[in-house]
Parts: structure tokens; C-alpha cells; sequence
């Protein structure tokens, strides 16, 4: 019975020094990581990669840390407008939070990616020559926003709602396109004021052409004025030049031509408006 | 000058009257807005422009025509107001998820609290990720607690583009009498066009 006990005992002890073992060996692992990421947050101090890094991607909030808040606040309120249109259930909320929660992690570790590519470039002129290639993509993605298009936030939705909610989101979401696309028309119309100004009645039949023919583009962002501009151009002549005389047609011209060699870049970058994106 | 035509319709004799007070009163117009540009970068030159042609204008047409002029100025001047503060909201609605109330009462608030140097298009076009200062504390007041919060954390700045030179490049150039095709009205409305035909009205007196 002793010698049972003393086996016992002994295994116990062995089973305890070998979870002591492999708790120690996890954390010095943990220690080790934070340590190698100390000394390369450091480092990167020392080179001023980190927020320089930041300050390049983040423009609008500068760091990355102010860039999750707001990107969390934002999901709450895209959640709330959802919820105005549709009156979601508590699980309903709970899900379009993971969804949208994914895409943020999805984006922080893109970021992160980028970061260590961008430190991991030692030669400053090749830096220099990369650093716009590693960040442009993300920036686009911000700029497009994170919740829109193919987010998993967005495909989950369709999942998540009933086909009643769906229709009734939609029509918050056309109108809100709508408000967009009638803010765009009328910028290409006060930019083209800039060179050659129009009568009202002018201005006035302008707009309304170019919302009977122009769509928004498919993603918002730098482009959007261009495709939008392109689309003017493309407008055909016989509906376009009744509405200007020949001094302003000259103009409309120059403008005309100067976007036409867009379309290429638009399209390949999926940002001209597909035929049923409007319909 | 061909704005001024389109409008008003002058005869050659006050349209060179008018041209030859634009080409004196044109220098000294310009001056004050490009000072203003050295010291601070806004380079609005629009109104400056427009203000000292509509002077001309009130000495040398009718009163009527003077009218037609102002009262063309200004429905261009609101149009303007209305684009910019449509593009601003459309730009705030995209980091703060406006419902359509907010979208229509921040429009109303940004033309109400207009400021000239938001006529900058180019802060608008190419999709500037920076606010201009705006009316901040008409706007909290019609935003949620968590727009307020991420409407505080966003940079807003005085951002000058300065002047647009692929613009003053591409203007309608000098303004000069053609006998042949003067700017009408009717050009611009084929309805009228077809009853009156292309007679030009150049030479009416």
C-alpha cells in the first residue's frame, strides 16, 4: 500500500514538473515572441519605420490604432442604419458583428503583412520605389470601405436577413446611391462651371441629361470623378451639343477628350459601372 | 465677357464699352485675390471677377439687363453652394453613415454656414481623404453619440489646392465681337433655335 502510494506520489510529481515544463516552455516562447517584437518595435522607433509606416497608410487617422477604433465605430453605426431599415433580431446584430469584425481583423492583418514587407526592404531607394505599392492597395480597400462590395460583412448580410428586410434595405441603400450619384452629377457639372459658365436653364437641362445617362461607378473613391467624367464624355454629341453654344461646345470638347483614354484603367480596376449596376 | 453675352445680350457698342472698363478695372480686380492667395493659399477668383463685371455692367446696360445679368449670378453662385455642400455631405455620410434626415439638415447647415474656400473643387474631385473646417457645433448637433465620436477623430484641415493651371489653360480665352456667330440664348435652347433660326443677335441696338 506505501509502495502503491510512493507511485503514485511519484507520478503526480512527474505530471506536475511536466506541465511546470511545458507552462515555462509556452511562456518563454510567449516572452521570446514579445521580445523579438519589442526589439523590432525598437528597431523600427529607431528607424522611424512604425509610424512613419502608419502615417502613410492611416492618412486620415494617422496611426493604426485610431484607425480600428473608428473602423469599430463605423460597424456599429453601418449595424445601427441596417437595424433603422430592417428592425433586426438581437442575433441577427450579433452575427452582422462577427462579420464585420472578420473583415477588420482581415484588414489589420493585410496591414501587418505590408508592414513587415516594407520593413523587411533595407535598401532606402527600393523602399522608396515600393513603399506606394504595398500601401496603395490597402488604402483603396479603406477607401472603398470596409463593410462594402465582396467584405464578408456585405456577402453575410444577404445571408443574415429575410428576403422582407433585404428589399426594405435595399431601398435605404438605393436611396443613399441616389443622393451620391446626384451629389457627383452636379460636381462635374460646377467643375466644368469653372471653365465656362452655363445659364441656369443651361445648367439645369446639363444635370438633367446627365441623370438620365450616368451611373455611379462601382466603387467610391479617387476614381469616381473620372468615371463619372468619362461617362460625360461619352455622352452622345447630337443629345450633348443643343445644350451649349459654340464658344462653350469648343470647351466641352477639350473636357471630352481628356478623359476618354480613362476607360481602360476604370475597367480594369473595376471601378467603371457595369450595365446592371444601375438597373 | 462671354457669360456676360450670353446673358445679356449687349450691342458691339457696350460690349466694347464694357470690354474696355474690364481690361482697366481687370488688373486691380485681380490683385487683392492673388495677395490673398500669397498669404493663404485660397485661391477663389470667381467672385472677385464676377463682381467687378456686374459694376460695368450696371453703368453701361439697362437696368433690365443688369437684372438678367445679377439674378444670373446668383442662381450660378446657389448651384455652386448647393454642389459643394451635397459633395461635403456625401463625403461626411461616408465615415459617418448619415440616415437621410442628417444628409438633408447637414446640406442646409453647410450652405447656411457657407465658407468661400470650400469652392475649391479639387478637394472634392480627386477624393481627398481630408475635411475642410467645418461648422462643428451645428453638425454634433444633429449626430448620434457614436457619429459624434468618430466625427471628432476625423482630421480636418485647411487644405489649399492653389490654382488649378489645367483650368486657366483650358478657358474660353479672350472674349472678342464675331459678327458672324455671336452667343445667343437661342444656341443654347434648340426650341427657340428652330422658330428664330440662327440669326445672330450681335448687331441688335
Amino acid at each position: 500500500m506505501k509502495i502503491a502510494n510512493q507511485r503514485i506520489g511519484r507520478q503526480l510529481f512527474l505530471l506536475l514538473f511536466l506541465l511546470l515544463l511545458a507552462a515555462f516552455a509556452l511562456c518563454s516562447q510567449t516572452q521570446g515572441r514579445q521580445e523579438k517584437k519589442k526589439k523590432k518595435a525598437a528597431q523600427a522607433a529607431v528607424l522611424g519605420i512604425g509610424p512613419q509606416f502608419d502615417q502613410w497608410l492611416f492618412t486620415q487617422d494617422r496611426a493604426a490604432s485610431a484607425a480600428r477604433r473608428r473602423l469599430e465605430s463605423t460597424l456599429k453605426l453601418q449595424i445601427a442604419e441596417i437595424d433603422r431599415a430592417c428592425q433586426l433580431t438581437d442575433a441577427q446584430k450579433k452575427n452582422l458583428q462577427l462579420a464585420g469584425t472578420g473583415d477588420i481583423v482581415r484588414f489589420f492583418d493585410r496591414c501587418e503583412d505590408a508592414r513587415e514587407k516594407f520593413e523587411a526592404i533595407k535598401d532606402q531607394q527600393q523602399r522608396a520605389q515600393q513603399t506606394w505599392q504595398l500601401i496603395e492597395p490597402l488604402q483603396r480597400t479603406l477607401e472603398n470601405g470596409l463593410f462594402a462590395g465582396d467584405s464578408l460583412f456585405y456577402k453575410s448580410l444577404h445571408r443574415i436577413v429575410t428576403g422582407d428586410q433585404w428589399t426594405r434595405y435595399q431601398a435605404v441603400a438605393n436611396e443613399e446611391r441616389e443622393f451620391r450619384r446626384r451629389a457627383m452629377i452636379e460636381l462635374v457639372v460646377a467643375s466644368l462651371e469653372e471653365e465656362m459658365p452655363l445659364s441656369d436653364k443651361q445648367r439645369q437641362r446639363l444635370i438633367t441629361l446627365l441623370l438620365s445617362r450616368v451611373k455611379l461607378p462601382r466603387k467610391p473613391g479617387s476614381y469616381a470623378y473620372y468615371a463619372i467624367m468619362l461617362q460625360f464624355a461619352k455622352t452622345p454629341e447630337e443629345e450633348l451639343k443643343p445644350l451649349f453654344d459654340s464658344m462653350q461646345w469648343k470647351v466641352v470638347v477639350r473636357n471630352r477628350s481628356q478623359f476618354k483614354g480613362l476607360e481602360q484603367f476604370l475597367k480594369q480596376n473595376n471601378i467603371w459601372p457595369e450595365k446592371e449596376d444601375a438597373e | 465677357m462671354h457669360f456676360m453675352r450670353l446673358v445679356c445680350q449687349p450691342t458691339k457698342e457696350q460690349f466694347e464699352r464694357i470690354a474696355a472698363e474690364a481690361e482697366t478695372t481687370h488688373k486691380a480686380t485681380m490683385r487683392a485675390p492673388a495677395m490673398r492667395f500669397m498669404a493663404t493659399g485660397v485661391s477663389v477668383l470667381r467672385k472677385p471677377i464676377t463682381d467687378a463685371l456686374l459694376k460695368s455692367v450696371r453703368k453701361v446696360l439697362s437696368p433690365e439687363q443688369a437684372e438678367r445679368y445679377h439674378k444670373e449670378l446668383e442662381l450660378r453662385n446657389q448651384a455652386l453652394k448647393r454642389s459643394v455642400a451635397l459633395n461635403l455631405v456625401a463625403k461626411v455620410d461616408k465615415f459617418l453613415i448619415l440616415s437621410p434626415q442628417q444628409r438633408r439638415k447637414l446640406s442646409k447647415i453647410l450652405q447656411d454656414h457657407w465658407q468661400e474656400s470650400w469652392s475649391e473643387l479639387q478637394m472634392l474631385m480627386y477624393g481627398s481623404q481630408y475635411f475642410p473646417q467645418m461648422p462643428d457645433a451645428e453638425i454634433s448637433r444633429i449626430l448620434t453619440d457614436v457619429q459624434k465620436e468618430v466625427w471628432r477623430g476625423l482630421t480636418k484641415a485647411i487644405v489649399h489646392f492653389g490654382f488649378d493651371l489645367n483650368r486657366l489653360n483650358t478657358d474660353l480665352g479672350d472674349e472678342v465681337w464675331d459678327e458672324g456667330r455671336p452667343p445667343s440664348p437661342a444656341d443654347a435652347d434648340p426650341a427657340t433655335a428652330k422658330k428664330k433660326g440662327r440669326a445672330g443677335s450681335g448687331e441688335r441696338k
